[in-house]
């Protein structure tokens, strides 16, 4: 397999190797992360290896559309002749940082004039047009924004230091500015993408974070995800207590194995004796346990979770301010975190080390803080991965080099790697793009602990707010849900690994099992040599995809948002109410927009193909246009506004994959229907379990049961003048929930088959 | 569904209540658990309000004055619990006037004042957790309510004693003059409790109206006109109960062909010229303005034992789906420029279909064979509400 990239591994050694823990290698704990500028949220640096590929890309594309021909003759006009107007403009989060597109409206045609006021007029084609200079940057092919004159449409839009990335979906270089200049002077109209300047960034504040250990994620925090300061109001709490067994006459019948916040100042630590009285009357009068209990202190109401098991030996309450955290979300977010300390830990109740557990409580109350309990986050609740069907030809090419090496067939074969080869066997490998998962090799039990691991570790948020540069990680696991074959057939026995490397904007994990007859105490230390050799190796699997492109075909294919998505009905009309609010959206509205990153794709394929012996380039390209449905609807107007869809037998979670552009506090339509979603879940969710309850016991225990297998609510909503009406409907489909959200115009009987396009078109 | 209730006054029971199949009673010592756990987080200033268990369990405590009341129940919404645990205090105001609670010093005492009545009162509030709607007042539908306010209005100027005057057909509203629209819903609900469940012959009883009046005592009145139809109304000291049964004999008598036209509409309690689609199972209409609701089954589809099953599906969709508030509790869409409402909601289930339609201060919920295509609802629901409210001989 081909080798020949610029960042290949074979000549790095990994820097990782100084911070393999002491104890035997038992843990690793390894990021290198740039944290971003300043607080905009929505910035996001660029790395510079991934950008020299870019740029070599986009070099390419545009020499490639240079040869077309496409140019037209040259035309000149004076400047005071062009009255351009900004008839739309878009903003969208990209992972390079931040593109800002004008829709510019061209009301006169006059190009004849423009050779007249060009004589004489020192000024560069695009001063004269837009009244703002553009120089070449620093690799002397990309134009940034020197200067904005006023008058100039750039004026409210663009600042200097941008570069200008696009015009009519042409990709600017210095080479090709005054063709494409030329060819849109004569268009009605026209569209310009620049992208937010990153110098700032890349220079100055990269500053690179390197973190070693959990704890570092938590002493790093302000700088990482850039909260705000801390506040001192209780935000989260976890107290863990178990019930002794010899009760002794000076001591009480429990003992708190471990509180945080700390004992003192955990005022929810003192009021345990009520949960514990609470848990002990219901068992005895109803036989059944506490879930939840909400009290109120000084106005702000907290959630306390029950987590009782070991024969009501064990007590693991979880406190929530429900400032930050719903009734529902607690309840979630408990579950998970129990099983995710489960999953880490043999047996976290009686571990010796508290520190760690400390801060993976911190890690908890970071994610708090960060979604305000208004904003319910309805898809990120479950342990399920946000996935992203990608076209067939990236998947198998995916699906191969994962399966290459589960398989063990490496590259670089030496004495080493023959050993690792009985050593270990891989129980499966998954990978994300950032936090969306692209491809997965587990079962969906595998795939939820994975998932659990990767977002309480605060990995997914790292990558939200984050330039990830390089990570390398391993834990031992404790999978409680299958046994393997261990002689003792106990599953704290066996060795199983969790191994995660990510290279940029990909992130691999890799399960590992150590074979059983090979237990031998005396070699039990050097496995963190074979882990080493099993991350450089996944390393090198990422570095093969980035080499033949498939992370940037993905990056593409993600960022172009291909998929049917969410179109905020209320970008239509210019609303000062929320202009504001609009620049958040990453939406495309016209058909242009498609043809763009079509034709963006397009490009991309014929230059990749070069470079990555892609051989058959027309299936290819079929595969592309074909396999995803862009819209699920036709017509001029979209009116399916947003889908979720949670598939638990698979383990994963389907959604438009621009909502996190959507941000909480912006979108209400986003807002509403996550709330939406969230009632109709727990109806749903109840016939789910009474359904179960029902095929045990067969006999209906309560009249008033009524098992809705969809429920649907027609909302109205008026902002400013607007008003909007659409469905927000729910249904289930065995294991599977679908929630879409569409306009009420349409006649109800279609939606029936949108509900079935939404569930074949999952790629 | 299984309901507990209990009401502790220093850790001391006034009553402990039971409804469901097959439960037992609590022991004394699982209540004074439950009032001791809330003390407990009192003295440390915490205000403990809620716990869910099992798969549908919720215990609310609240306290009123000194009073705490506890409520245990499965398979009952949150909202309804609470406002089954605010109605049993308010059922106490009623009956003693709010001053005697917070001057109340002995628990035996307290226990004496409070009259079976009361006791009676609490069972029956828990009976309408379960078929009822605690927040509304159920009437009937008929053509002569028209003219029956009317003459309502006259009798209520005649006896100079009360605008509050209501005419009930068993425990349902034919109509009621605006004055007693005007009183709360939940004064309104005890009222109409307190009249329907005493046995006394002549009902003349002195009451507080928890939310109008709890410091004044009220006299409340009801005269028996024919069978199954009575006049009930609030008044002061005058006229004396046998004035005012002389003073409605005379007044009703021409009318009582009316007032039996209007008690055919019983059990059906919507007028017998109104047909109902035949996908039509059953429906509830509410008034959200005057908190009223009428509740009905089509007796055309085969009329069995489980009719009273379908009415507690219909009530289980308002409670689930139409009567939850998904959206209250975010600071998005009280700002005065944003505002949103939910104007349908539908069920589709193996055996059902549930249709609301909310139009205006209406809400019409009906409950159709599952046969029925989902996008046909709506047009049924319209059609019957257009039906209902359309006719102007209807009082709505």
């Amino acid at each position: 397999m081909s080798n020949a990239s610029d960042c290949s591994s074979y000549s790095y050694s990994p820097d990782f190797k100084n911070y393999i823990y002491e104890d035997g290698g038992s843990s690793l704990f390894y990021i290198r992360a740039h944290s971003l500028k300043d607080n905009d949220y929505n910035k996001n640096s660029l790395n510079h290896d991934q950008d020299e590929i870019f740029r070599h890309e986009f070099k390419r594309m545009s020499l490639r559309q240079r040869d077309k021909g496409i140019l037209s003759k040259l035309t000149n006009k004076k400047s005071s002749g062009f009255e351009f107007k900004v008839v739309d403009r878009q903003k969208y989060r990209h992972t390079d940082g931040e593109l800002k597109e004008l829709k510019v409206g061209n009301k006169s045609l006059k190009t004849a004039n423009l050779s007249k006021s060009k004589k004489g007029d020192k000024r560069s084609l695009f001063e004269i047009l837009f009244n703002a200079s553009i120089i070449p940057g620093p690799d002397n092919k990309r134009l940034i924004i020197d200067r904005i004159n006023t008058p100039s449409i750039f004026e409210k839009d663009l600042c200097v230091g941008d570069y200008i990335k696009t015009i009519d979906g042409e990709v600017i270089t210095t080479d090709n500015i005054n063709h494409v200049l030329h060819k849109i002077i004569i268009q009605k109209s026209f569209k310009i993408v620049a992208q937010e300047s990153y110098k700032d960034d890349y220079d100055a504040s990269q500053e690179e974070i390197k973190i070693t250990k959990i704890n570092d994620i938590v002493a790093n925090k302000q700088k990482l995800f850039n909260l705000g300061s801390e506040t001192h109001e209780l935000i989260f709490s976890l107290n863990i207590i178990v019930k002794n067994e010899q009760i002794t006459e000076d001591s009480d019948d429990f003992t708190t194995v471990f509180s945080y916040p700390p004992k003192d100042n955990n005022f929810l630590h003192k009021q345990k004796g009520s949960f514990l009285t609470l848990a002990s009357i219901l068992k005895g009068s109803f036989d059944k346990y506490p879930n939840v209990t909400s009290i109120k202190v000084h106005n702000t109401t907290f959630f306390v979770t029950y987590t009782i098991r070991n024969g009501d030996n064990e007590f693991i309450f979880l406190g929530f301010n429900s400032n930050y955290a719903g009734l529902f979300d607690s309840k979630h977010i408990t579950q998970n975190f129990v099983k995710f300390l489960d999953y880490i830990y043999p047996n976290f109740i009686i571990i010796n080390d508290f520190d760690q557990l400390n801060s993976l409580c911190e890690i908890v109350k970071i994610q708090l803080i960060r979604n305000p309990s208004e904003a319910i986050n309805f898809e990120q609740l479950f342990s399920c991965p946000k996935f992203v069907p990608l076209p067939k030809e990236i998947v198998l090419r995916i699906n191969d080099a994962l399966s290459e090496l589960e398989a063990m067939d490496y590259r670089n074969w030496n004495e080493s790697l023959m050993e690792l080869f009985g050593k270990f066997n891989v129980i499966g490998s998954c990978l994300f793009y950032k936090t969306s998962l692209i491809c997965s090799h587990f079962n969906e039990l595998d795939m939820e602990n994975v998932e659990l691991f990767v977002r309480q570790l605060c990995l997914k948020f790292l990558y939200e707010m984050c330039y990830v540069k390089e990570m390398a990680i391993w834990q031992r696991v404790y999978p409680k849900e299958y046994q393997s074959y261990n002689i003792e057939n106990d599953s704290t026995k066996n060795k199983v690994f969790l191994l995660i490397a990510a290279r940029a904007n990909l992130m691999m994990c890799v399960l590992l099992e150590e074979n059983a007859y090979n237990l031998n105490p005396e070699v039990e230390t050097q496995s963190s040599n074979y882990l080493i050799y099993f991350l450089e190796e996944m390393e090198d699997v990422m570095d093969h995809l980035k080499v033949v492109g498939i992370e940037n075909l993905t990056k593409i294919w993600i960022n172009s948002a291909k998929r049917p998505q969410c179109k905020s009905p209320f970008d239509k009309i210019e609303n000062p109410a929320h202009t504001e609010h609009q620049h958040l959206r990453q939406i495309k509205e016209e058909c242009e927009d498609d043809d763009e990153s079509e034709k963006d794709l397009e490009s991309h394929i014929d230059s990749q193909k070069s470079s990555s012996g892609f051989e058959n380039e027309d299936t290819f390209y079929k595969d592309f246009a074909d396999i995803v449905p862009q819209t699920l609807t036709f017509g001029p107007e979209n009116v399916l506004y947003h889908f979720t869809q949670l598939d638990f037998s698979e383990g994963i979670i389907l959604t438009t994959i621009n909502d996190n552009a959507c941000k909480p506090p912006n979108d209400i339509l986003v807002d509403i229907f996550r709330r939406s979603c969230l009632s109709i879940h727990c109806v749903l969710q109840n016939t789910i379990q009474f359904n179960q309850l029902l095929s045990r016991e067969n006999k209906i225990s309560s009249k008033t049961m009524m098992l809705p297998k969809e429920q649907g609510m027609l909302i109205d909503l008026i902002v400013g003048k607007q008003r909007l009406s659409f469905w927000i409907i729910g249904r289930l489909f065995g294991t599977k929930e679908l929630y879409v959200c569409y306009d009420s115009k349409i006649p109800q009987n279609m939606v029936e088959i949108a509900f079935r396009i939404a569930l074949n078109c999952i790629g | 569904m299984s309901i507990y209730l209990m009401c502790l006054y220093n850790g001391t029971p006034i009553f402990n209540k039971k409804r469901g199949d097959n439960i037992e009673n609590l022991p004394f010592s699982t209540t004074a658990s439950f009032s001791s756990v809330h003390l407990f987080c009192r003295t440390q200033n915490v205000e403990l309000s809620a716990t869910t268990f099992g798969d549908d369990g919720l215990i609310s405590w609240k306290e009123f004055e000194s009073l705490l009341f506890v409520g245990i129940s499965t398979n009952l919404t949150e909202k309804v619990l609470k406002s089954l645990i605010e109605k049993s205090f308010q059922a106490m105001v009623l009956h003693i006037g709010i001053n005697e609670i917070k001057a109340a010093k002995n628990v035996d005492r307290l226990k004496r004042d409070l009259k079976s009545s009361f006791f009676q009162m609490i069972e029956k509030l828990m009976e309408y957790a379960e078929n009822d709607l605690l927040d509304f007042n159920e009437s009937i539908l008929c053509h002569e309510a028209a003219v029956i306010h009317e003459k309502l209005i006259s009798f209520s100027e005649l006896s100079l004693a009360s605008q509050y005057c209501f005419l009930l057909s068993k425990n349902r509203i034919i109509c009621a003059t605006d004055a007693f629209y005007d009183l709360h819903v939940n004064d309104r609900k005890l009222l109409i409790l307190l009249l329907t469940q005493s046995n006394i012959l002549q009902k003349d009883i002195p009451v507080y109206l928890p939310h109008k009046s709890p410091t004044i005592a009220y006299r409340l009145i009801g005269l028996p006109l024919i069978q199954g139809i009575s006049i009930g109304l609030l008044c002061g000291q005058q006229p004396t109960y046998d004035e005012l049964e002389i003073l409605s004999q005379e007044f009703w008598q021409d009318s009582y062909d009316l007032l039996l036209s209007a008690e055919i509409s019983n059990p059906r309690n919507f007028p017998p010229s109104i047909e109902l689609d035949a996908s039509v199972l059953g429906f509830l209409l509410i008034n959200k303005f005057t908190k009223k609701y009428v509740i009905s089954r089509n007796i055309q589809q085969v009329a069995n034992k489980r009719n009273s099953h379908r009415m507690d599906i219909i009530r289980t969709f308002f409670h689930q789906a139409v009567d939850c508030d998904i959206f209250k509790n975010s600071s998005f869409y009280d700002s005065t420029s944003e505002n949103i409402t939910t104007n349908e909601h539908f069920y589709v289930s193996d055996y059902h279909k549930c249709h609301a339609l909310i139009q205006n201060y209406n809400i019409l919920c009906v409950l159709y064979l599952s046969v029925i295509p989902t996008y046909t609802m709506r047009f049924i629901t319209q059609e019957l509400l257009n039906k209902l409210l359309g006719d102007k001989s209807i009082e709505w």
